[in-house]
């Protein structure tokens, strides 16, 4: 009896005209919806963008022990209790020819913020470029991801302490004043939140590389330390002569190394050779990480199990509103009836306003997702 | 969702009586449970006014159901502006009530999501008629001449009942109706409402038979007959 047109206005001013029990509505729909919805989007994107970064990094070494544990602190920096692997490991690897070889110093924050001891191979590696300043070439210098830079609020030429790990320990390292050498572009990564420095720096701060100071002792011959009073030492260019490292070089600690060998049968070699090597274990990142993705499936299994009932019950709630509104509206419908409407008509109004709230309901949930979406770091960038 | 088919009743005389029925038997339910209702046979004159008294239970709503092709008799005649309706399809019945028989309900049945004159144009945005710029204004000057041209903008419920009794008198007459059927219409009306309302009905009927069903004798007696359900006429 009516055209659409008129069944949709008809159908609209009906909704407007309670819209707080509309808004409720289509809420309680658009939950439901999102959830699952928001879960299966989230849960993906994160599978994708682990999976896209182990496979990005063939092979990481590092000392015995959890391979999640190391897989994690080589590809997100991730601060993690490892127990370090000389440096003349990264030698030895090199020496096989198989593949770059970067090596990765985990072991030092600054403001909160991972330090990362590497070469400037890892930048490149990672496709990281400088947005300001330059790589650190030198001594002290730091390069900082985008996201840390904007969060510390710091540019060319500030300084940056590093922590202290030990404050109370005088024999241990000290907190090191570094220069902010350059700003990287944002990379949609974990590389955002860390501080890229020279290896030496990062032995530096360890305390590895070194100069000597006096120690003034108080009149009453005791020294008393602070962690607020812990001087943090300069590794600015007139001090340079003075730091040194005792020991051999090859012996200095790293966390890990990231190997990128060209092809399969060089990563098959390199991961025989390197792994027969005495205190040393060499992981597979993507099968760690498939590891992991199963744990994440399985997981998400069981929130969908948990989203089926409540998707059942909201239907059952569902039934229930539209029951009542019928009966709510009983009269309203039968004089439409009564005045000639046929009841098809009547039927489809109904069914109009269902289908408006469901698909608000649909567009709300779909909304809501991306912008959880967008508010997250994309995943899929993290390579 | 389309437009409503015709009748296709032809009109059984050339000048055919509002109402004429013959022999209806109507039945409600099934078995023992069944109600059975044989009303007296009507004939109603065009412009006529009629009241339909009786007890409660009697059949007077049943017997308008029935006139406005709401309901289907089991057997008899109903004729209505010349179209039969025991003969004709639901969908027929439909549209002759939609374009040519005003409805006035006991409890109005005002869509409460439409503004007094969206109520009042319903019936021709649902298919009685075009909704012209004439239909249009005629919707206007009806409210207008019941007193409510101010609140033509206003959902039923910010209305009175008597306010609301006037749109719904008002949404019965828009399509220029050959027949209206009310339904106890003054039923929420205090009597000086009551008058009031039928006042209004008078004034706007036109050349428009009227069945009026009342419990109020004195409404009763301003119709040019009464026909009385349940008891002696």
């Amino acid at each position: 009896m009516t055209g659409p047109l008129t069944g949709l206005v008809l159908a609209l001013r009906a909704l407007a005209f309670a819209p707080w029990r509309t808004a409720l509505t289509v809420c309680a729909l658009a939950l439901p919806i999102a959830l699952p919805w928001a879960v299966h989007t989230l849960s993906d994107g994160y599978v994708q963008g682990l999976t896209a970064r182990a496979t990005a990094t063939p092979l990481v070494v590092g000392a015995p022990g959890s391979q999640v544990d190391l897989t994690l602190a080589a590809l997100w920096l991730r601060p993690a209790p490892l127990a370090s692997i000389p440096a003349g490991e990264a030698d030895a690897a090199r020496v096989e020819g198989l593949g770059l070889v970067v090596p990765l110093h985990l072991r030092l924050t600054a403001r909160g913020a991972p330090v990362v001891g590497t070469t400037l191979e890892y930048l490149e590696r990672r496709h990281l470029t400088v947005a300001v300043g330059t790589a650190p070439l030198r001594l002290g210098d730091a390069t900082l991801g985008a996201q840390v830079a904007a969060r510390l609020g710091v540019g060319l030429g500030d300084p940056l302490i590093t922590d202290a790990a030990h404050p109370f320990d005088l024999a241990r390292s000290q907190p090191v004043r570094l220069r902010v050498a350059g700003i990287l572009a944002p990379a949609g990564g974990p590389d955002d939140a860390a501080v890229f420095v020279d290896l030496r720096t990062a032995w530096a701060a360890e305390g590895l590389i070194h100069g000597h100071r006096d120690v003034q002792a108080g009149r009453a011959g005791v020294v008393q330390v602070a962690p607020g009073a812990v001087e943090a030492l300069d590794l600015t260019p007139e001090r340079l002569q003075a730091f040194h490292l005792h020991g051999d070089p090859a012996d200095a600690p790293l966390t890990a190394l990231l190997l990128f060998p060209p092809d399969a049968r060089a990563r098959a070699l390199l991961a025989g050779r390197v792994g027969r090597r005495p205190g040393v274990r060499v992981v597979r990142p993507s099968e760690v990480v498939a590891q992991l993705a199963g744990l994440v499936l399985k997981v998400r299994r069981l929130l969908d199990a948990h989203q089926a009932l409540v998707a059942v019950s909201t239907l059952c709630f569902l039934v229930l509103v539209i029951g009542l509104g019928l009966r709510a509206r009983a009269d309203e419908l039968r004089a439409l009836a009564d005045l000639g409407v046929a009841r098809r008509t009547v039927v489809g109004l109904q069914v109009a306003e269902w289908l408006i709230i469901a698909v608000v309901a649909v567009a709300l949930a779909g909304l809501a997702v991306w912008a959880g979406a967008a508010w997250l770091p994309d995943p899929k960038g993290w390579t | 969702m389309s437009a409503p088919p015709p009748p296709t009743a032809e009109p059984a005389a050339a000048s055919p009586p509002a109402v004429r029925t013959a022999g209806v038997r109507f039945v409600h339910g099934h078995g023992a449970q069944a109600w059975v209702f044989e009303p007296p046979d009507l004939h109603i004159a065009a412009g006529e006014r009629v009241a339909l008294v009786g007890p409660s239970g009697a059949g007077k709503s049943t017997l308008i159901r029935l006139l406005a092709g709401i309901e289907a008799p089991a057997a008899g005649e109903v004729q209505v502006l010349g179209y039969a309706l025991h003969s004709a399809s639901a969908a027929t019945r439909r549209a002759l009530r939609l374009r040519h028989i005003g409805l006035v309900f006991q409890r109005f049945g005002l869509l409460p999501h439409l503004s007094a004159v969206e109520n009042v144009r319903l019936p021709l945005r649902l298919g009685a008629g075009p909704l012209t710029a004439e239909a249009r204004a005629r919707a206007d000057a009806l409210l207008a001449q019941v007193g409510l041209a101010a609140g033509q903008h206003r959902k039923p419920g910010a209305l009175s009942v008597g306010e609301q009794q006037r749109v719904a008198l008002c949404r019965a007459l828009v399509h220029r109706p050959g027949l209206v059927l009310a339904d106890e219409p003054t039923a929420s009306l205090d009597p000086q409402g009551a008058a009031a309302a039928l006042d209004h009905l008078w004034a706007h009927l036109g050349p428009a038979a009227l069945v009026l069903v009342t419990h109020d004798p004195a409404l009763a007696a301003r119709c040019d007959r009464v026909v009385r359900l349940g008891g002696p006429a």
